[in-house]
């Protein structure tokens, strides 16, 4: 556990190094402790504690160019359990515009470690490549992404992805259809196809509404998938943010869903530091017999530099 | 000749009425509200007096006081709002009276903002750089005007520091965006905050995509690719 905090806070302190003086550059700290159940429904509730660490940089190359790197980590300690779950992310991106046209190539990589669970821990490495035509009110973007995964199911991924955003009034309407492949060994192990709508409200007063539909479709194993995500954003104060969000899913129609809201209060703000407060919890419930199957109550502090 | 007769005689109504009208805010002097503040009386009637001579709307003093009496403030604190209210619309009035002939809204519609961009800390200067840069790229006052207001409101949800509400407030006077679409970058700022982009990289994200040419909908999704950035 201590290797990889190690880990993750030197590829920040290289990263925030190595950034030019001039290079827009952040670091996020976010301690937080909490009482709740893990994911697995046998455990009892107790107290964790842990927070997220990230940071990341955006360097300009030519007149057009962009250079993004960035790094995240997030590790929770279960005192009751006495164990851990972590996961982490880290990216490099290079971005050209040229004109209306955005072109992205880059390249992340995850792992997640849950010693709470019996799965082993997996990680992956992912290419992609996107293309998004910009123009006032319509955006289109067509990507690919090829992945390398350990740990998991499959060793192999390929997705293509065509998505637009239209404005109408005060809504982003963004429909979205991808195709994704994966294989274990060279033999399929599966082959999806999922359409998705997407509705983002930005009305003229400072809340924000998201809805999305995500429909997809396993043609091998004949699993559907049908997730309706919501998510709602005030900020009736300056100083003072509320957000709530909620996740149903439909797997073969099979229902589980989780509901998530945070305060949030900002108590120090200067031109290059924020700092704030917050207090957020988490439930997750299924429509069959075990009812509540998880929930967490979270407080901390954020700091971002 | 009964038609000449009736015509004058509305033109006599007319005139009269506009000759005799009595500044508003002297009228609230005499209302319900305004009776709780007979000690001041006298202290309100030459702001009034000084207002009208400097050709200040009636109606936005009215709103000052009323919004004094709403909250029960004290008859000193009363005269001491009032007269940074009307020092407030002077030094707007002055710097609309520069630009008169592109401004396509009334000056009175202009006014308010103004007023409430000086009292929220924005210098004299920075107003009258962007209403210039409006003039320079041959915009409507109007549109520079709510520009800073916009721009005053998406750096104070985003906490970004006060100097980029020049580059943000001129970013949007270019841009493809309509005068409506501004105030819409506020829930814009909500929405990226929720996911942990604000400050200064969230209004150069703003200013780098409006000045590429996109819109509210590019906007959209570089946000979405942003927050799924590690």
């Amino acid at each position: 556990m201590k290797k990889v905090f190690h880990a993750a806070f030197l590829y920040c302190f290289i990263l925030m190094s190595i950034a030019p003086v001039q290079v827009p550059a952040e670091l996020l700290v976010k301690p937080s402790v909490g009482y709740g159940t893990p994911d697995q429904q046998t455990l009892s509730p107790g107290w964790y504690y842990g927070g997220q660490a990230g940071c990341s940089s955006d360097s300009p190359l030519g007149q057009n160019g962009l250079f993004s790197l960035a790094a995240s980590l997030n590790a929770l300690w279960w005192g009751s359990a006495g164990s851990y779950s972590a996961s982490g992310q880290g990216s490099a991106e290079l971005s050209l515009g040229q004109g209306t046209a955005v072109y992205r190539a880059g390249i992340y990589g995850a792992f997640t470690d849950d010693r709470l669970s019996s799965a082993n821990p997996s990680w992956n490495v992912r290419l992609r490549l996107s293309d998004t035509i910009n123009n006032p009110n319509i955006s289109f973007q067509l990507s690919a992404d090829i992945l390398a995964a350990f740990g998991e199911p499959y060793d192999m991924g390929y997705s293509t992805e065509l998505s637009a955003s239209f404005l109408w009034g005060e809504v982003v309407i963004k429909p979205l259809v991808q195709v994704s492949v994966a294989t274990f060994e060279q033999s399929l192990v599966s082959w999806s196809f999922g359409p998705e709508l997407g509705l983002a409200w930005y009305p003229a007063f400072p809340v924000s509404l998201d809805l999305s539909f995500i429909y997809q479709e396993d043609l091998k194993t004949a699993v559907k998938t049908l997730q309706f995500l919501t998510e709602l954003v005030l900020q009736p104060l300056p100083r003072l943010g509320f957000s709530l969000s909620h996740g149903a899913q439909w797997r073969n129609w099979q229902y589980t869903g989780d509901a998530a809201g945070e305060v949030r209060i900002n108590l120090i703000s200067t031109g290059s530091f924020q700092n704030w407060f917050f207090v957020s919890g988490s439930v997750g419930y299924d429509s069959g017999s075990v009812g509540v199957s998880d929930w967490k109550l979270t407080t901390g502090l954020g700091f971002q530099l | 000749m009964k038609a000449r007769i009736s015509f004058f005689s509305l033109l006599f109504l007319v005139l009269s009425t506009a000759l005799w009208a009595e500044y508003e805010p002297r009228l609230w002097l005499n209302s319900k509200a305004g009776a709780a503040y007979e000690q001041v009386a006298s202290e309100l009637q030459g702001i009034f007096d000084q207002a009208e001579g400097r050709q200040i709307p009636g109606d936005l003093l009215v709103d000052k006081l009323n919004e004094g009496a709403a909250k029960r403030v004290t008859g000193a604190q009363l005269v001491q709002a009032l007269r940074a209210e009307v020092e407030r619309l002077t030094q707007a009035i002055q710097m609309l009276e520069k630009r008169e002939k592109i401004a396509s809204a009334s000056r009175a519609s202009l006014l308010k903002p103004l007023s409430l961009l000086l009292q929220g800390g924005v210098s004299v200067d920075t107003i009258d750089a962007v209403l210039e840069y409006a003039n320079l790229v041959q915009k409507p006052t109007n549109r520079a005007v709510d520009a800073l207001s916009a721009s005053f409101r998406i750096i104070a949800i985003a906490q970004a520091p006060a100097n980029l509400l020049r580059p943000l407030s001129e970013c949007l006077i270019r841009s493809s965006l309509k005068e409506t679409q501004f105030a819409q970058l506020q829930s814009l700022a909500v929405r990226a905050k929720g996911r942990n982009i604000m400050g200064e990289p969230l209004v150069k994200l703003i200013i780098g995509s409006l000045d590429s040419g996109s819109g509210l909908a590019a906007l959209d999704r570089e946000l979405q690719t942003r927050s799924q950035r590690p």
